[in-house]
């Protein structure tokens, strides 16, 4: 990937952005002013993206799930501490994560993320390509949970935000340089694993990623 | 695993990060319900009692000033006290008879503090 495809950023509807941004300050308001039912609407509003971000470290729906939940009691507690220098959700998915990686030191990953059933893809079909991309992706995915902290977070947050270096920037609150090192790194050491792995098929195919 | 073993990464690996790392959940239905009412539980307990400093602060300014004191005192004995004898057994142990003496009391206070803080604890946990 190149230095320009790195810093590319998704194009993005500024306006319903704005008025996003503004609702929330006004439940963020709401709540703030005693109104704890108007938490609501910022929970309906941000579950998926936070239980997606979950699942992306653990890769298991139920403790994504558990996870979210905390993720956003957290933020309950902490609202008053939004100075609003930054977007709400910026600060929302740097709690978040923060909230992610706390619970991910606590239990770390330990099932075989092959054994997670995958949601299901419409496109799927049982052909040989399918089900060998199926594997390749599950190898490519136990790699990147293989990853030292740093740059699993910042291989994650990367795609969660859909190649926005600056997005995944901000949630992990670190300058785009760092970031940007780490995802270089990152995949090295990706590149390096999956190089290992193909060099040793045998002993793979017994550790039953491939 | 038919993959081509020269070319483990021979797609680009930023695509096949973006999608072997996508996989889309969707909460289930009861999410949002379970997220406010562990919300309205903790929006109905009390906060924690904050810690009463300024009750405090007068114990804590005896206790510096008492420590003070008696570093301030070691010294003085450390700087004038006569050296003891090499050969005074006798001085020796009426010393550490006098100085035995209150270990009693003290062993006493400290059992009275743990039997206080024990109580204290267990009242706390049954309200």
């Amino acid at each position: 990937m190149t230095a320009a495809e790195e810093t590319q950023t998704r194009p993005s509807d500024e306006a319903a952005d704005h008025g996003q941004a503004a609702a929330d300050g006004a439940c963020v308001d709401r709540i703030l002013a005693g109104d704890s039912s108007a938490f609501e609407e910022i929970v309906r509003r941000w579950q998926g993206p936070l239980m997606n971000l979950a699942y992306r470290f653990c890769r298991d729906r139920g403790r994504a799930e558990e996870m979210a939940q905390e993720a956003f009691l957290r933020a309950f507690r902490a609202l008053a501490s939004w100075r609003r220098e930054s977007a709400f959700s910026t600060w929302l998915f740097a709690l978040a994560i923060n909230v992610y990686r706390t619970e991910l030191r606590r239990i770390p990953v330990f099932a075989p993320l092959d054994s997670v059933p995958e949601p299901a893809d419409p496109r799927a079909s049982h052909t040989f390509e399918v089900q060998a991309q199926a594997a390749e992706d599950r190898a490519l995915r136990r790699a990147v949970a293989t990853l030292p902290e740093k740059y699993r977070e910042a291989v994650i947050l990367y795609y969660f935000h859909e190649m926005d270096l600056g997005g995944a920037a901000r949630s992990l609150n670190l300058p785009e340089g760092t970031l940007k090192a780490r995802l270089f790194r990152g995949r090295e050491l990706l590149r390096k694993k999956l190089a290992g792995k193909h060099a040793h098929p045998r002993r793979a195919s017994h550790q039953g990623d491939i | 695993m038919s993959q081509d073993p020269e070319t483990p990464l021979s797609t680009n690996l930023n695509d096949r990060l973006n999608r072997a790392l996508d996989g889309e959940i969707v909460p289930s239905s009861g999410f949002t319900s379970r997220v406010m009412a562990s919300v309205g539980e903790d929006a109905g307990t009390p906060p924690p009692l904050a810690f009463p400093w300024r009750r405090a602060l007068p114990a804590f300014g005896c206790a510096l000033i008492l420590v003070l004191c008696a570093g301030l005192r070691l010294l003085w004995e450390l700087r004038y006290a006569a050296p003891p004898e090499a050969n005074a057994p006798a001085i020796h142990l009426a010393l550490l008879a006098k100085t035995a003496a209150p270990l009693g009391w003290l062993a006493a206070a400290l059992a009275i503090a743990w039997a206080s803080v024990k109580l204290c604890l267990r009242l706390a946990g049954e309200r």
